[in-house]
């Protein structure tokens, strides 16, 4: 018998998990007799990361009802057991001191504790009594990317099918929505046809509008791993803000805020004027467009004419020569590439264009559809594309990728949920900014929140704070927020671990989260809150078939089969490290990239590649005109502010906020300066700022060289500050991309005085 | 007491700089590298979570650091024989 210290026993689980996650075989370093974890006392349950859309394998550590500690599961694809620092405390979220944990009813103006019956009631009977009087549409559901599936499944049918509005809508639309239309006008269907596989065999990556190193940490050090085997794999950051990716860079492209689109044309310019089109590639899989009429390729190379370099380096700041290298980059043969982006693109009034415009670079080049060469859009949350973008959860959605416009699409599912086709209405119901001004207006009377913050997260807040004070609001959640602060009734919620569902990642990967503890007090699953809601408001026998998860998620199945998105039955999740859809006879391990044979069982080998979701397979190069932001700068207003946030926090840090190790990281929510201009403001790191946009204004700490150092002119601030006077998001814009709906957060024009 | 092991990501070219800088931090009990080329594997121990954090931070500090990332992490563990 060996004799070792149990701290002898962790340490050398530490370094082999270490070593396993680096991918290093562990065989010949683990010690001798080392104990698996089991036999250490705690229980490891399979789950997936709480955060960010990457969808990092999670095995989380219980003991004695408690979750104990956390590991990167080894056997996941996604991260190989590798976290970052969020997940590294992810148990540490679910135990702050105040988690709501019994349901809450506003009486003479305070949130008091009720009964579950007596709260449910009180939702059913409001519900109902808006719905008689002022119609179905006057009620609302604004859901999340992080419920799980089923939840958003069942409100969808709930409000879609039962009560009758389409006004359901999900907070993707804030941070994808952008993505969603991308792809669908240049593919015809949403969601990438590449997978994380393809950042295995890149030789490029084109990353713009993104920081991976804070935001996706697992992902870009997949990035660093492949360049650092391999010396001639590049990476090409274009980003007005200097940050963390830079350090790692090859080649940089700081444009000016709210320039991109003209890089972007003026690459599509160097490719076509070099001969850098695969011609066969584009003859047979792609038209032109402007967008309303088709094009010939004559007419395209016409309208990019005068997008040379040298108009975009007038425009962005960036040299012409980097523009023609960055293109050149793209047109050469045999070399992939992988292009990655995520808020800074979609988070504007020109989002829809900007994806696809980049998808251009791609289909252009014939850089698509082959290993290591896709457009490839990342995904702020941990199931945006699952819960949302695939049940359908947005106002002009139905489950796996139908419309709300098409009748057949309508029929179809109503027959799945047991309704009447007439029930779901044919127009489609308010996107994000439409349904909460309508809460201003008070045309919406009625809104359940679940499972997100919008009183904290939704752009030029203020205004939208006083609509939801005017309105019923419910609240599913599991501490006090923003939100439930204008409450009528707060729901506590179970969150994580506490609850099994089924996460979609960025790569279309579908991973079931196992129920590892039960949750605090009183606090519930949503999929029964919901199922609790639906009864009492009369709907109930829709419902009622509804025991287990695997009871919904199977239905929903059925509306995903032969659509090219079909998904596996639940207890394959159970036990898979998730799969990739479509999931398939012919794919029973899943699909690693759509559109093309023989991975996608939609093509045939003679087609080779069909983009199916055009009628004529063919995927669509958009010409787009240069366009700025909503909002120039002036001089009253002469920097542009962009929001982002840190490694350590997430969002409006309702959990990252409860885990004191993170929060003593980056304690003081900033706004970064650059050098240059601080040093003409006489700003110093620390001092108070005043930031006012045209609708608002804050007063938050300066930072100076910190991080990130955005351009001269641009100011950068961390939107995670909850103090209620200080969200960041009361200056911002809520003006809209007319196509996808989504705010442009990235480019408000502000200006900023030391108080 | 905890116990991290994490993945740290450095430049190829500058990982021996890297390797010399970590060894010499206080709070990395083991450290082997390159593991893979440009990844290192170290275990930290530390008195609390909130220094496991700190680490992580300092770790991005050292030359040709690019990233940290955890890949286990113990808690409250507590100095016992086991047979």
């Amino acid at each position: 018998m060996i004799e070792l210290k149990r701290r002898d026993f962790i340490t050398a689980v530490a370094m082999a998990s270490a070593m396993a996650a680096a991918g290093c075989s562990t065989e010949s370093k683990k010690p001798k007799n080392a104990p698996k974890p089991e036999l250490e006392g705690a229980t490891w349950t399979k789950g997936v990361c709480r955060y960010c859309g990457v969808g990092c394998g999670v095995m989380a550590g219980t003991k004695d009802g408690k979750l104990v500690g956390v590991k990167g599961d080894e056997q996941n694809p996604v991260n190989k057991g590798l976290l970052c620092v969020k997940a590294f405390f992810l148990h540490k979220y679910m135990y702050g001191q105040d988690r709501l944990t019994t349901p809450l009813i506003r009486k003479d103006d305070k949130l008091v504790p009720a009964t579950w019956d007596e709260a449910l009631d009180l939702v059913a009977k409001t519900f109902k009594e808006i719905a008689a009087k002022d119609g179905p549409d006057a009620l609302a559901f604004y859901g999340s990317g992080q419920t799980v599936a089923e939840e958003s499944y069942l409100a969808n049918k709930l409000y879609k099918g039962c009560i009758g509005t389409n006004n359901v809508e999900g907070n993707p639309r804030t941070c994808m929505a952008s993505a969603v239309a991308g792809y669908t006008q240049t593919f015809g269907k949403d969601e990438p046809m590449g997978t994380y596989d393809d950042l295995d065999k890149a030789d490029y990556y084109f990353v713009i509008g993104a920081n991976m190193a804070e935001c996706h940490p697992v992902l870009f050090s997949r990035i660093t791993d492949r360049k650092n085997a391999n010396p001639g794999v590049k990476l090409i950051v274009a980003d007005p803000r200097r940050h963390r990716m830079h350090d790692t860079a090859d080649i940089s492209l700081p444009f000016k805020p709210g320039t991109d689109s003209a890089i972007l044309n003026a690459m599509a310019n160097v490719i076509v004027n070099e001969n850098l089109v695969d011609a066969d590639f584009v003859s047979k899989h792609c038209n032109y467009s402007d967008g309303t009429n088709p094009m010939s390729f004559e007419d395209f190379r016409k309208f990019l004419a005068p997008m040379t370099p040298e108009w975009a380096e007038g425009i962005t700041g960036v040299k012409a020569d980097v523009i023609k290298q960055v293109a050149r980059m793209f047109g050469e043969k045999g070399k992939n590439i992988v292009s990655m982006w995520t808020m800074g693109i979609n988070q504007r009034v020109i989002g829809t264009a900007l994806n696809t415009q980049i998808h251009n670079l791609h289909l252009l080049t014939g850089k698509i559809c082959k290993p290591g060469s896709t457009p490839f859009s990342l995904t702020g949350q941990p199931s945006a594309c699952g819960s949302v973008r695939e049940v359908g959860a947005l106002s002009h959605l139905l489950p796996a990728h139908r419309v709300i416009a098409n009748a057949d699409h309508r029929a179809q599912v109503a027959k799945v949920w047991g309704v009447d086709a007439k029930n779901i209405k044919p127009t489609n119901g308010l996107p994000l900014m439409k349904m909460f001004q309508a809460t201003v207006d008070g045309t919406i009377k009625g809104m359940l929140v679940m499972c997100t913050n919008p009183g904290h997260s939704l752009p030029n807040v203020n205004k939208y704070r006083e609509g939801m004070k005017k309105t019923f609001l419910v609240v599913t959640e599991i501490y006090p927020t923003r939100t439930t602060e204008l409450a009528d009734v707060v729901l506590p919620a179970a969150t994580w671990v506490e609850k099994e569902g089924i996460f979609g990642n960025a790569e279309r990967r579908t991973q079931h989260i196992a129920k590892a503890i039960d949750p605090p007090g009183q606090a519930k699953p949503d999929v029964w809150i919901l199922l609790e809601i639906a009864k009492r408001m009369g709907y109930g026998q829709y419902f009622e078939k509804y025991k287990t998860n695997a009871d919904i998620w199977n239905e929903y199945r059925e509306l995903t089969l032969g659509t090219g998105m079909d998904m596996a039955t639940y207890d394959k999740y159970v036990a898979a490290r998730g799969l990739r859809w479509p999931v398939t006879d012919k794919t029973p391990d899943g699909t690693s990239m759509r559109y093309v044979a023989p991975s996608d069982p939609k093509v045939t080998a003679e087609e080779g590649i069909k983009f199916y979701g055009k009628p004529d397979g063919k995927a669509v190069i958009f010409a787009r005109q240069y366009k700025g932001p909503a909002e120039e700068v002036s001089p009253d207003y002469p920097f542009y502010l962009s929001t982002g946030r840190v490694l350590e926090h997430w969002h409006t840090i309702t959990m990252t906020g409860r885990v004191p190790e993170l929060k003593k990281q980056v304690e003081e929510f900033y706004v970064e300066v650059n050098k240059q201009d601080a040093q003409k403001m006489g700003i110093k790191s620390g001092d108070k700022v005043r930031i006012t946009s045209r609708r608002g204004a804050i007063v938050i700490p300066a930072r100076v060289g910190g991080r990130g150092e955005p351009q001269p002119g641009m100011l950068f601030s961390l939107w995670h500050e909850d103090a209620v006077d200080k969200l960041h998001n009361i200056v911002t814009n809520d003006a809209v991309d007319p196509i996808s709906a989504q705010p442009e957060y990235k480019l408000a024009a502000v200006k900023i005085e030391k108080v | 007491m905890v116990i991290a092991g994490v993945v740290i990501d450095v430049k190829t070219d500058q990982a021996v700089a890297a390797m010399a800088a970590l060894e010499g931090m206080p709070g990395i009990s083991r450290l082997e590298g390159p593991v893979t080329p440009g990844r290192l594997a170290a275990v930290l121990e530390a008195e609390n979570e909130a220094e496991v954090t700190d680490l992580c931070t300092r770790m991005l500090t050292a030359p040709g650091v690019v990233n940290v990332n955890p890949a286990f992490i113990h808690f409250d563990v507590e100095e016992e024989s086991r047979v």
